[in-house]
């Protein structure tokens, strides 16, 4: 490398870990928070430093730091886990950890005694190798509220009879390619057709979907499977997709029960564009295939000591990717 | 030079075929191998499973990919039929040898209609296998690997050249390095989109592998 790469921009924080996309790679980042500057805010993060070598963070970076009075400020180094890089190409799945029980509540309540690494209404869990519950096995599912050390929900997951002990897993990334299939938990029949997902959509009004609904889910299978249908909504509170499908009369949409295993579950598969999307008035690239892989450096969840802000800050940032020199000047040697 | 070029080359197509496993892995309808005896969901692959996703092909009108290879008066040889591909990993191997119904390259009628990296055909499957092949890790229900075999029909999936151009190798001699001349660059770019043309003629047959 001959020279240095210098990329930057802005966001508003969302109270919740952020992640950058650099794609020229990065060997620095500093941040401003510039609500906390503009306020003066106590005890509150104002800029933050990072530095990469080779790909390893040099200690936690550091960040400077307004104090109880609000008249000084001090250099302190930022707190464990505040900066992260990341690929999601190459991402992996979380280690396993144990469950104790899947309810039969609405929606399912997960009770675990590590929740390490979740947050309310914030990433995906697979539940593996259950005792009953096994029809969610190898599922993923949006999570909901969490407890710390205790239990955290499947949101948009179906009720079922409860199981016992097995294992979660975080899945820290979609697949890379969008638009993406999701499994389906349920089906309302209708005028109109609604689809929730077990997992946060991704899919936008006016994409063609098509429907997979495997014999084990009841009677709506032998009518439904198969068809495409035109997403005219999308409530993002309970990730349902209404589609242009009536579908009154096909029958029974029925979770299948833990003894069905092994089957193939129920998806609802993005086919291309049925119509212009929401506010447009011909067809765009929204539908088209994109590869979106980031690679780049992870915030931690937001607060006052935290990179990525709290709720509403405003953060600016500039990160590069620069010549590293192999050594150190002294006197009689030099070495680059 | 020519060794840079030809290792280039190497990772260039390796990497258009884990974007394009990636884009199928992402976006294809998949169908879960349940024929198996192994107790996870997906099992592992069997010949129920393979008529399955023949038959589902079919159905859907894609065409095969090749023709069939006529038999002949050898020993230990069998015909094989048109086919689709079924593109896989190569941890695969053991198992498709025990499928009911399996015939090995070497059992073709004739090796000369073989493909390169072509590990053997069941029914209407012809089964291409790679080091590379897609698999998504720890998703069985069990929390075994879940590897993604792509069964495609003819012109199921393609893709698009982007800026007009779809691979450029690019070598600059140290004089454009700096002042001093000191180092050489070298290296490839691509600018491509996969995309399935039709999605009714590509299949992702999940499978585990058996215990």
């Amino acid at each position: 490398m001959t020279g240095t790469t210098i990329i930057q921009g802005e966001f508003v924080s969302a109270g919740l870990q952020t992640t950058l996309s650099l794609p020229m790679g990065v060997d620095w980042i500093e941040l401003w928070n510039v609500t906390a500057i503009n306020a003066n805010t106590a005890s509150k993060g104002k800029y933050y430093y990072a530095q990469f070598i080779n790909g390893a963070l040099i200690g936690t970076g550091f960040e400077v730091q307004t104090n109880a009075g609000a008249n000084a400020t001090n250099l302190i180094a930022a707190p464990a886990s505040s900066f992260a890089l990341v690929n999601t190409a190459t991402a992996t799945a979380g280690a396993p950890v144990a469950i104790t029980a899947i309810s039969n509540a609405t929606p399912p309540l997960v009770s675990t005694g590590s929740t390490t690494g979740l947050a309310s209404n914030n990433g995906v869990v697979e539940i593996i190798n259950t005792t009953g519950a096994q029809q969610f096995g190898g599922m993923t599912f949006s999570i909901g509220t969490v407890v710390a050390n205790t239990s955290f929900t499947l949101k948009y997951a179906p009720t079922i009879v409860a199981g016992t002990n097995g294992f979660y897993r975080i899945i820290p990334y979609d697949p890379i390619f969008y638009p993406r299939n999701r499994f389906i938990t349920a089906i309302t029949t209708g005028a109109t057709t609604d689809i929730k997902m077990s997992v946060d959509s991704t899919f936008t009004v006016g994409q063609l979907v098509r429907i997979i609904v495997p014999a084990a889910y009841g009677s709506i299978s032998q009518n439904i499977n198969g068809l495409t249908a035109v997403i005219t909504a999308i409530n993002a509170t309970t990730n349902v997709a209404t589609v242009n499908l009536n579908s009154t009369g096909m029958g029974t949409f029925v979770f299948p029960l833990t003894a069905a295993v092994p089957f193939t579950q129920a998806q609802l598969v993005p086919v291309g564009s049925g119509a212009p999307d929401a506010g447009e008035t011909s067809y765009s690239l929204l539908d088209a295939t994109e590869n979106r892989a980031i690679s780049g450096v992870t915030l931690a969840a937001g607060g006052v000591n935290a990179p990525a802000g709290e709720v509403a800050d405003v953060i600016c940032w500039r990160a590069g990717a620069s010549l590293i020199t192999s050594g150190s000047t002294t006197l009689g040697a030099f070495v680059v | 030079m020519n060794e840079c070029a030809a290792r280039l080359g190497v990772s260039l197509r390796q990497t258009e075929d884990q974007l394009i496993s990636s884009m199928l892995a992402s976006t294809a309808s998949f169908i879960n191998c349940v024929g198996g005896v192994n107790g996870d969901n997906p099992t592992e692959i069997t010949r129920t499973d393979v008529d399955n996703v023949v038959r589902t092909l079919l159905n859907n009108n894609a065409y095969t990919i090749t023709e069939g290879i006529e038999g002949e008066d050898r020993f230990g040889t069998a015909p094989v039929r048109n086919a689709y591909f079924a593109l896989g990993s190569t941890q695969l191997t053991g198992n498709l040898d025990n499928v009911q119904g399996f015939t090995q390259v070497n059992q073709y009628p004739s090796n000369m209609k073989a493909l390169q990296s072509e590990w053997g055909a069941i029914g209407n499957l012809r089964f291409l296998l790679s080091s590379i092949g897609s698999f998504t890790a720890n998703a069985s229900n069990l929390g075994a690997n879940v590897y993604n075999i792509f069964c495609t029909g003819l012109e199921a999936y393609a893709y698009i050249e982007q800026d007009g151009y779809s691979a450029s190798f690019i070598y600059r001699p140290p004089i454009y390095d700096g002042p001093l001349a000191l180092n050489a660059s070298v290296g490839y770019k691509f600018a491509q989109v996969p995309r399935i043309t039709n999605d009714l003629w590509v299949i992702n047959l999940r499978a585990t592998l058996a215990v």
